[in-house]
């Protein structure tokens, strides 16, 4: 039913999958659950692009939320300052997305492991500390004084997307949530295209066996650079439409609950599999919103559940489940050659 | 004939031993080079130096007249050197398709910007190679489930797929069964037939390296035990009582008389 190619079945699996989310919208819902839908798809987002960037293209990772810190902050600031509208700074947090992702791909391009996981988390680590340091005044109101970043209580009043205008009273976080619904499937597109280009390949190659991708000509530090330059760039999107949807912006995305509950969502989900991310959210959000009344458990929650799943199914779901495709599938007829 | 390959004065130390040592040969252009030797003796080391997965502690590697000692294993493959693993090295997690595809497509060139898609020349060297080796029925089958002689002609269209002027096959027929060997034997004779390949390949399985090879090379603790032609191997003195042993002449003796009476038959 859907195809042969596994390209052109992911693509058509995806359509089902985002049209099904749009159905999901004309039925109705409470705007609190759109909103948390909205939400829980930017964060399925992030997770893709980090996926391809650590499941993929085998850069440990672990400071992906200062890409998404740069988009966010982008649309915060240029809101604030400059009194841009969300949709006009979209294209710039992009740029700040890609060019921090650029530096951070610089920087460990050369690094292996364990070293990229310290450098890149060290990076994340040290924007945080910058942004909940600052406390001089630049920006003074009647009652308060604001610093540049906002500090630990981040930036606020500085604009949407302005959904209530656009599509009538009462229909912001529906707009919201189509809006995370492009920007999933672009994340998605991307993701797919690049698991099965070339690069993909490359990057498979090298982890079925180094010395055979090097005596074939694979050499992949570049082709990481790449990646992981392009996952800046729609990290940032993200980052942006995260701003303009929950007009807040704090340093909070890069504290430690917000990394373990996306790396959650990449474990569980199955790393390195394209549909890994969605899976995982659709998972870890049915987890988390049923601890919302014991919020004091969810991180420990997390934690359990992580581990759980590397030591019973490392592959997490998206593996499991094609291994059960796979099983289901007709059996080859032995060939001899 | 002009020189494919030039190896001068090479030298892989390993500490205080010396794996390959102060070895020096020539392979010509459309030759193929049979290297035999006991274990350890250092072949697959010397497989590793050419290719540029490690660097030879002393001495000169010269391939069609181009330097190539310090150059890294992806480079030399551009060069147009190609070698085979004596373990199965082939990318278990994709197709036959997959990864005929991937390695025409990086193996031939270097990729500065690759594209998002597989160009139509690699899609043509995938098929072409295929059908050379005989796995074109088995392109959609993941690699990880193919038997083992076709997991060795996998990678011997891997190495080819990247069009090599020089094939480099570590034991291409160990483990296989008589049959076997002799389905080897008849797609690397098609392979050189249809593209002109210069070939060294080290093997164990003397009945193989004397019907292919044009001349043999026999190391020994790194060094150049012999080099001639496979009748001079078997009444060379050395040859016999360091690799051979008396049973593997007889062996070897009674392969060469079969062939020869298939030639004349």
């Amino acid at each position: 039913m859907l195809g042969k190619n596994p390209q052109e079945r992911d693509y058509r699996l995806l359509v089902l999958f985002l049209l099904g989310l749009g159905v999901i919208a004309a039925l109705g819902p409470s705007n609190y659950l759109l909103g948390q839908a909205a939400l829980y798809l930017i964060w399925a987002a992030v997770v893709t692009q980090w996926n391809l960037v650590l499941g993929v293209a085998g850069i440990m990772l672990i400071g992906h939320l200062a890409l998404f810190a740069a988009g966010g902050y982008t649309v915060a600031m240029l809101g604030l300052y400059f009194g841009l509208s969300p949709w006009l700074s979209l294209p710039l947090a992009a740029v700040a997305g890609f060019v921090v992702a650029f530096l951070m791909g610089l920087a460990t391009l050369r690094l292996r492991g364990a070293y990229t996981v310290v450098v890149t988390l060290a990076i994340a680590m040290a924007m945080y500390q910058l942004i909940v340091t600052d406390v001089e005044c630049f920006r003074k109101t009647a009652t308060a004084c604001y610093s540049l970043t906002g500090g630990a209580r981040g930036l606020t009043r500085f604009g949407d997307f302005g959904f209530t205008k656009l599509l009538g009273n009462g229909m912001a976080q529906t707009g919201n949530y189509l809006l995370a619904i492009v920007l999933l499937g672009l994340c998605m597109v991307v993701a797919i295209t690049v698991a099965h280009s070339p690069y993909g390949r490359a990057f498979q190659a090298l982890r079925d066996s180094e010395p055979a991708s090097q005596a074939r000509g694979i050499r992949v530090e570049k082709f990481q650079l790449i990646v992981f330059s392009a996952s800046g760039v729609l990290t940032g999107l993200a980052g942006a439409v995260y701003a303009g949807t929950q007009r807040t912006f704090g340093p909070q995305v890069l504290e430690f609950p917000t990394l373990l509950f996306l790396l959650s969502i990449m474990i569980v989900g199955g790393r390195g599999h394209v549909w890994g991310p969605i899976l995982g959210t659709i998972c870890l959000a049915l987890v988390k919103e049923s601890l919302t009344s014991f919020a004091q458990w969810q991180n420990s929650t997390y934690a359990v559940l992580l581990i759980v799943i590397l030591i019973l199914a490392p592959e997490g779901l998206a593996g499991g489940l094609s291994r059960l495709a796979a099983r289901f599938r007709p059996v080859h007829k032995e060939v001899s050659s | 004939m002009n020189v494919a390959l030039d190896v001068s004065n090479l030298t892989k130390r390993y500490g205080a031993m010396a794996a390959v040592n102060d070895l020096s040969f020539q392979v010509m252009t459309d030759e193929i080079l049979g290297i035999a030797g006991p274990n350890g003796a250092g072949k697959t080391t010397l497989f590793d130096v050419i290719s540029g997965l490690s660097l030879p502690s002393e001495g000169q590697i010269v391939l069609f007249g181009e330097d190539i000692t310090a150059r890294r294993a992806d480079e030399i493959c551009h060069l147009g050197l190609a070698r085979t693993f004596q373990l199965n090295a082939v990318f278990d997690s994709m197709t036959v398709e997959e990864n005929l595809l991937t390695t025409a497509y990086f193996g031939r060139s270097h990729r500065s910007f690759p594209g998002l898609r597989f160009d139509s020349q690699s899609r043509t060297d995938c098929d072409e190679t295929l059908e050379l080796v005989g796995l074109a029925d088995l392109r959609r089958r993941p690699a990880s489930e193919l038997t083992v002689l076709q997991r060795k002609l996998l990678m011997l269209a891997g190495a080819i797929a990247t069009s090599p002027r020089v094939l480099m096959l570590d034991e291409p027929v160990g483990g296989l069964t008589q049959d076997e060997i002799g389905h080897c034997a008849k797609v690397l004779r098609r392979v050189r037939q249809e593209r002109g390949m210069t070939i060294v390949l080290i093997e164990h399985v003397m009945s193989f390296v004397t019907e292919l090879a044009d001349r043999v090379l026999v190391l020994h603790h790194g060094a150049k035990l012999y080099e001639g032609s496979v009748d001079g191997m078997t009444r060379s003195e050395e040859v016999v009582s360091a690799y051979l042993g008396a049973s593997g002449l007889r062996a070897m003796k009674l392969a060469t008389e079969r062939q020869d009476h298939g030639a004349t038959a």
